[in-house]
């Protein structure tokens, strides 16, 4: 009787240990009124797993705290950065740039067009350069936000381009059908500045003999 | 209750302004300055924020955002401002016109320019639609502030008319609407947050809304 | 109460011709039963007058241009084409172009400009060019 009960109890000993090598620390070993040997292993290894569950309670609670001031991180930067405005630059009388860069969501894209519509006005602008260079993401969405604003500049009467999409870009945009229809498309912003000064009639000159 | 006037000069006494200064803000306010704390409605309730944040950047050089949102609080006894209401019956074209400049009036300094002329550019459509086939109506118009101080404006545009056949087809955008009627749905649709149709026989009832953001009164205009 | 005032020539008061240009302001507060007869003032005067080749419309004091208001336009625009005019919008509110926009409002009727000196001068180009004098484009 005392062999099969020690079997048994050993058993249940591996059984608890088993299961802490899963992660599962919540299960005991079930503790008899005898005092032997085993006992003192049966205890000990009870005392073990409370100091393990407790443990991985006091991780698991770290770990939701780390993820939630993440979050909070992120938001802030994401806050951060809506807030940087994106500068509108004069480049020649009535050529106006816009470089963006980093992640555009629907919020700063729709401050965006606002800008740069209004200065458009304000410089009664000729032609407007939207350089994706810098974008973090241009999905269907983010292009779609261009497209618009490409199409709001035309309305208002000045030429469009969007320049900096990657030829593998422009192909994905192609067969997501996109409508680029409304603005020029060129790869390097340099050579859409070269068109703009050519149709305004301004030649650039290299001074060196 | 406390006046309005008396509850700002009590916030701006305890500031680093100037009597002189305090005292000239007070006497500059608009007319609701006269009414009681509480009893603004979000669009006069703003209002008059504006009006102080303008004098609070003359007397000071600093914009003050901390004192315009403890003025703000103290305007609604913390409660926020009351929403404004406004309902117009739409018989004709003319209504149209009034309908966009008592949205673009509840509206104006609330919302960004932009997102005005989206709004009040909606509500026209929702308008034109009730006098033009349905022939009678009515709409109304709701600005309201909420919890956190974002502001929430709401139209609703109803109708006892025959109702919006093909309604289904209309909104999937594949209906070519001979009237415009589909397409000033899908326009009002597009530049809303949000709309909501229902129709039948009896008549029609489209609730239409806009979120904004709270308004940065600290900022130049 | 007329949404125009007619002059004594029954023509209404905000159509001028300025030499070959017809140019149009158009108040603010829209009602629709005024851009209707706008869009029929603009005809009449095309019928009357021999020679105009382009239309300017100022909408400058448009705040709001809703699909109604917009296919108004266009109309105007393809009835002044049917006379042989061009026609150039001038003075959009940057509101309303966002507004435009996102209706998916094409106006391929008409062009826009900035102001009127490069409105005359989008008109000016078309006009030497169908005639053949004048500087090059």
């Amino acid at each position: 009787m005392t062999a099969v009960n020690q079997k048994e109890r050993l058993e249940r000993v591996i059984d608890a240990l088993a299961r802490a090598t899963c992660q599962d620390y919540s299960h005991r070993v079930p503790v008899q009124d005898v005092d032997d040997e085993l006992l003192e292993l049966e205890v000990g290894v009870n005392m073990l797993l409370e100091d393990l569950e407790r443990v991985s309670r006091q991780n698991a609670e770290s770990l939701g705290e780390i993820e939630r001031k993440n979050r909070e991180i992120a938001e802030r930067s994401a806050l951060a950065l809506r807030e940087l405005a994106t500068p509108i630059i004069v480049v020649w009388r009535g050529v106006l740039t816009l470089p963006v860069i980093g992640a555009v969501d629907t919020e700063r894209s729709a401050d965006m067009m606002d800008a740069l519509l209004n200065k458009v006005v304000a410089e009664q602008a000729t032609h407007v350069v939207i350089d994706l260079t810098g974008i973090s993401v241009l999905d269907t969405r983010t292009a779609d936000h261009f497209v618009r604003m490409a199409k709001a500049v035309r309305l208002l009467g000045a030429s469009c381009y969007i320049t900096g999409i990657s030829p593998a870009i422009a192909q994905t945009l192609a067969q997501l059908s996109v409508d680029t229809s409304s603005a020029r498309t060129v790869q390097k912003l340099s050579d859409a500045l070269r068109e703009v000064f050519h149709e305004l009639g301004v030649v650039v000159r290299s001074s060196a003999a | 209750m406390a006046l309005v006037r008396d509850a700002v000069a009590d916030v701006l006494r305890n500031t680093s302004l100037v009597p002189v200064a305090a005292r000239s803000i007070v006497t500059t306010l608009p007319s609701s300055a006269g009414g009681e704390v509480g009893s603004l409605d979000v669009v006069a309730g703003h209002d008059l924020l504006r009006y102080l944040a303008v004098g609070l950047r003359v007397f000071s050089s600093a914009p003050q955002p901390a004192l315009l949102e403890e003025l703000h609080r103290c305007l609604t006894g913390g409660q926020g401002f009351k929403p404004a209401n406004r309902v117009l019956t739409v018989t004709s074209d003319h209504h149209v016109v009034t309908a966009q400049e008592t949205a673009h009036a509840m509206l104006r300094g609330l919302f960004k320019p932009t997102d005005c002329i989206r709004v009040v550019t909606a509500v026209s459509e929702l308008a034109r639609n009730i006098y033009l086939y349905a022939q009678t109506g009515e709409v109304r118009l709701t600005m309201a502030e909420e919890p956190d101080w974002s502001l929430l404006f709401q139209v609703v545009a109803q109708d006892r008319g025959p109702g919006i056949p093909n309604l289904d087809e209309i909104l999937s955008g594949s209906y070519r609407s001979k009237t415009g009627l589909g397409k000033g749905l899908l326009g009002a649709r597009t530049l809303l947050d949000g709309l909501d149709i229902k129709t039948g026989p009896g008549g029609t009832t489209i609730k239409g809304f806009k979120k904004s953001r709270p308004p940065d009164l600290s900022r130049n205009p | 109460m007329a949404p125009f005032e007619t002059a004594p020539d029954h023509s209404p008061a905000p159509l001028m011709k300025l030499g070959h240009c017809l140019f149009v302001l158009v108040p603010g507060n829209l009602r629709d039963a005024a851009a209707r007869e706008l869009h029929d003032a603009v005809a009449a005067r095309l019928a009357k007058e021999q020679g105009i080749r382009g239309l300017v419309i100022d909408v400058s004091a448009l705040s709001i241009v809703d699909s109604y208001a917009a296919r108004v336009l266009d109309e105007t625009a393809h009835v002044a084409r049917s006379f042989g005019s061009k026609t150039v919008l001038v003075g959009l509110h940057p509101e309303v172009a966002v507004t435009l926009v996102e209706l998916g409002i094409d106006l391929t009727g008409l062009e826009t400009a900035l102001n009127l000196e490069r409105a005359l001068a989008k008109l000016k180009l078309r006009i030497v060019s169908e005639d053949g004098d004048g500087p090059g484009p």
